[in-house]
């Protein structure tokens, strides 16, 4: 093809080619609340000229009254300011089709009504019990095929609720849409602060050369909440903490945070990595989720000020349940660079304070000079990536304290996202929305890191369920989760960092 | 903004010790403290700072920066006293999280002595180890004709030069020929950015938008001409220099109405044996290429500058057009 000499030196965002974007679940929370305003603020910036926004949903609207909606959903404080003729316009390029998933005419609809773009993406914003029947639809009303223009189809989580519901759910898809058609979507790899981490690692040569187990002593990773279950106290009791947090955004930080160095920054080069990694996790099966594991459960307490009920009185959940709320893993990479390096996981509901982060805890110095005197005066380096809230990075090393003697104590050399940029940071789906136009699956998840993700939460699930050990320990709401998780620290010089 | 201190003399120390004075009280309110400078951004004013008028756009894009980007501001200004006088301030922003994201400004008022305008005078007072950005907001040949011997000095200094061709009453010959004047007095030692250059991105994007498709790319050989109606003098023959220059032949412009971009615009582009090619924007930044419809936002001169102070790297088809100009001027 010819080149295009007018495009030197633009540097332009890439720009998706004209497509109709189908959004499944248009009268749902999803949409109002991430997706439109997303999309909005990708059209202001000129990123999807030639894209056409469409809901379907069975509620008795028409395509005015969405628009009106739409319109309306603008003027939220989640949406980017505009000018009233800009949100008009936007709003008013918007399409809808009243349909059940079950109606095969719904569907017939799109390839009538919005023939053109050919090009499709299709967005399920829909509980999972829909995907059946929406990509069944897709398949058979022909719409999943690429003929005259690409059809891709964006799958929210959860990718099924263990390995072979998860492998049937991608099969069932797969009969649909070829792998590199399907987008799993995990909103954290479009968080900025977690792409920054390979930006870290892989951008500043500072880092990697001690990223390994000859100067790490071990990771940590910690999700945490201040949130109970709220509304979802029917779908928590299904899943539980290892479900809902560990095998999808768990574990694609631990694989970020260990993986290789790409060959490449495409797509593939970096599911590679993502998947050596999850393929590298010894597995946690049998008798060892005793002492690799612990399951906490929250009981009423004070978080934020606020006294808050016990998951067992939440609306929605069995009073005898035995779902776990907080769950923390020790986990070994099997890899020549983690070989004996334990990461340790944990997440959980209620707990004292909302934080997601990473941290790097390492070796302590080889030989003591400075602590003769006082053992354990000489605490450990620390690198810790703060993902939310407070983005940015730390770095904790020890100074000497000013005076004749050579004490020291440990200072922080603190980067905050915000101290650079004052701006807000973008919405994950913003970016991921866009990538997905574009074609690039970079930032979601491929099918065997879900597949090697489950494989390994399975087998700790089926341990639980089948020893009953370790038994759920409480834990007060407002506190950093049960004490039966410092046992999985092993030496005891370590320590969970502080909530 | 605090009450600015006027200093006896243009002592670095005294100036730093008023500086921290005053970033101690501006900062007081904020719960999470202040965030630390990421750069130094030194203002050379050709027209008078306190002229009615003189300082909108500058204080305008000042004020879309604060809260965005810490950093400390010099400015510098020819004045009619016999002495040189400087004044120190500051102004912070709560960010989302109540910290303090500051300016440290001084202001350095030129006198008969010429000490102001000498870079020993304000090349002390730069932030060693961050970027620093020379911005140039008014007329710029007159600028130029100012503050070349400062620039000269402290080339080394400076990372970055910005201006904006479009300001000032300069005809287009004054510009390129005061733009000549700088990279060569100065060899060339700092980057140089244009405010114009950037506006005008809008209508580069959108040509190159527009030819790529594969079943454009073939027609790039048989354009004919471009008309433009908005954008100004500058802002239009950048525009035309651009395209010739990316074409590798001269292809005739024509300005045919003078405006701001942001009031809305019009690009046709002829091309031989087909349709023209189309491009319009109005003024709510609605945007038309072909039958795709979109929003453009306009940049503001705060906006712009963001930018700039954000961006380190040499813009090689920019200095392509420019020494396309000073080839034909």
């Amino acid at each position: 093809m010819l080149e295009n000499p007018l495009m030197a030196g633009l540097g332009l965002p890439r720009e998706p080619r004209p497509l109709t974007l189908v959004i499944f679940g248009a009268s749902g929370d999803l949409t109002r609340r991430k997706l439109v305003p997303a999309l909005f603020s990708l059209y202001l910036k000129g990123s999807i000229p030639g894209v056409r926004v469409v809901g379907f949903a069975r509620r008795d609207w028409d395509t005015q009254k969405f628009r009106a909606l739409v319109r309306g959903w603008l003027d939220s404080d989640d949406t980017p300011s505009a000018s009233a003729e800009v949100k008009d316009a936007f709003a008013s390029g918007v399409g809808f089709i009243k349909s059940s998933f079950e109606e095969a005419a719904g569907f017939g609809q799109i390839a009538t009504d919005f023939a053109r773009p050919a090009n499709r993406v299709f967005y399920l914003a829909t509980p999972p019990d829909s995907y059946h029947t929406i990509v069944e639809q897709l398949r058979t009303s022909g719409l999943s095929s690429q003929n005259g223009g690409f059809s891709r189809i964006i799958v929210e989580k959860p990718i099924g609720r263990d390995l072979q519901s998860a492998r049937a759910l991608n099969e069932q898809i797969a009969r649909a849409f070829p792998e590199e058609q399907i987008y799993r979507i995990d909103h954290y790899l479009g968080k900025e602060t977690v792409q920054n981490i390979m930006v870290m690692r892989f951008g500043n040569g500072i880092f990697e050369p001690v990223w390994n187990n000859r100067y790490v002593d071990h990771v940590q990773i910690t999700m945490a909440e201040t949130l109970g279950v709220g509304t979802r106290g029917g779908y928590y009791e299904t899943a539980g903490a290892v479900r809902d947090m560990m095998q999808n955004h768990m574990l694609q930080l631990l694989s970020l945070v260990a993986m290789e160095p790409p060959v490449d920054l495409d797509a593939n080069s970096i599911h590679e990595e993502k998947v050596k990694v999850l393929k590298s996790i010894a597995p946690i099966a049998g008798q060892r989720v005793a002492t690799e594991t612990v399951r906490g459960q929250y009981e009423k307490g004070i978080v934020e000020g606020v006294e808050v009920p016990g998951y067992r009185q939440e609306t929605g959940v069995d009073p005898e349940s035995t779902t776990e709320t907080f769950a923390a893993l020790r986990v070994y990479l099997e890899s020549w660079r983690w070989a004996g390096v334990p990461f340790l996981l944990r997440t959980g509901k209620r707990l004292s304070r909302r934080t997601t982060e990473i941290t790097l805890h390492f070796k302590r110095p080889p030989l003591l000079l400075f602590a003769e005197r006082k053992p354990g005066a000489t605490p450990p380096n620390e690198l810790t990536f703060r993902i939310q809230p407070q983005e940015g990075i730390t770095i904790g090393f020890n100074s000497k304290i000013p005076g004749p003697t050579t004490e020291m104590r440990t200072v922080n050399m603190d980067f905050s996202y915000g101290s650079a940029f004052g701006e807000e940071l973008p919405e994950a789906y913003e970016r991921l929305l866009l990538d997905a136009m574009l074609g690039d699956s970079t930032l979601y998840m491929r099918k065997d890191e879900v597949d090697s993700a489950w494989r390994f939460i399975t087998e700790i699930i089926n341990g639980w369920k089948e020893s009953g050990r370790p038994a759920v320990s409480p834990y007060r709401a407002g506190s950093s989760g049960p004490d039966a998780a410092a046992a999985l620290l092993g030496d005891p010089g370590r320590r969970w960092r502080r909530l | 903004m605090s009450d600015a201190s006027r200093l006896p003399v243009l002592d670095p120390r005294a100036i730093e010790e008023e500086i921290i004075r005053i970033r101690e009280r501006e900062s007081n309110p904020y719960s999470s403290g202040v965030k630390t400078n990421i750069f130094t951004l030194v203002i050379f004013r050709s027209a008078d700072p306190e002229a009615p008028g003189a300082s909108v756009h500058v204080e305008a894009a000042l004020q879309f920066l604060l809260g965005k980007r810490p950093a400390r501001i010099i400015t510098i200004h020819q004045g009619s006293a016999p002495r040189t006088e400087v004044w120190v301030s500051g102004r912070c922003y709560p960010d989302r999280r109540n910290r303090g994201v500051c300016f440290e400004e001084v202001r350095i008022e030129s006198g008969d002595d010429g000490v102001g305008a000498d870079p020993g005078a304000w090349a002390p007072l730069v932030i060693r180890d961050l970027p620093v950005f020379a911005w140039m907001p008014d007329g710029l040949g007159t600028a130029a004709e100012l503050w070349t011997p400062s620039l000269r000095g402290a080339a080394g200094l400076i990372d970055k030069l910005m201006v904006d061709s479009s300001r000032g009453p300069e005809d287009r010959a004054a510009v390129i020929g005061a733009l000549g004047r700088i990279r060569e007095t100065t060899s060339d030692a700092f980057l140089v950015s244009d405010f114009s250059w950037r506006r005008g991105k809008v209508l580069r994007e959108q040509a190159a938008r527009s030819f790529d498709p594969p079943e454009m790319r073939g027609l790039l050989p048989r354009v004919r001409s471009a008309r433009l109606y908005g954008g100004s003098r500058m802002e239009a023959w950048l525009f035309f220099e651009w395209l010739s220059s990316r074409l590798g032949r001269v292809v005739p412009g024509e300005h045919a109405w003078e405006g701001p971009l942001s009031e809305g615009f019009r690009l046709t582009i002829s091309v031989e044996g087909a349709a023209d090619v189309e491009i319009g924007c109005t003024r709510g930044g609605c945007l038309e290429r072909g039958e795709e419809k979109g929003a453009y936002r306009f940049p503001t001169d705060g906006e712009v500058l963001l930018e700039e102070v954000d961006t380190l790297a040499r813009d090689a088809v920019f200095g392509e057009v420019l020494s396309r100009g000073n080839a034909s001027s």
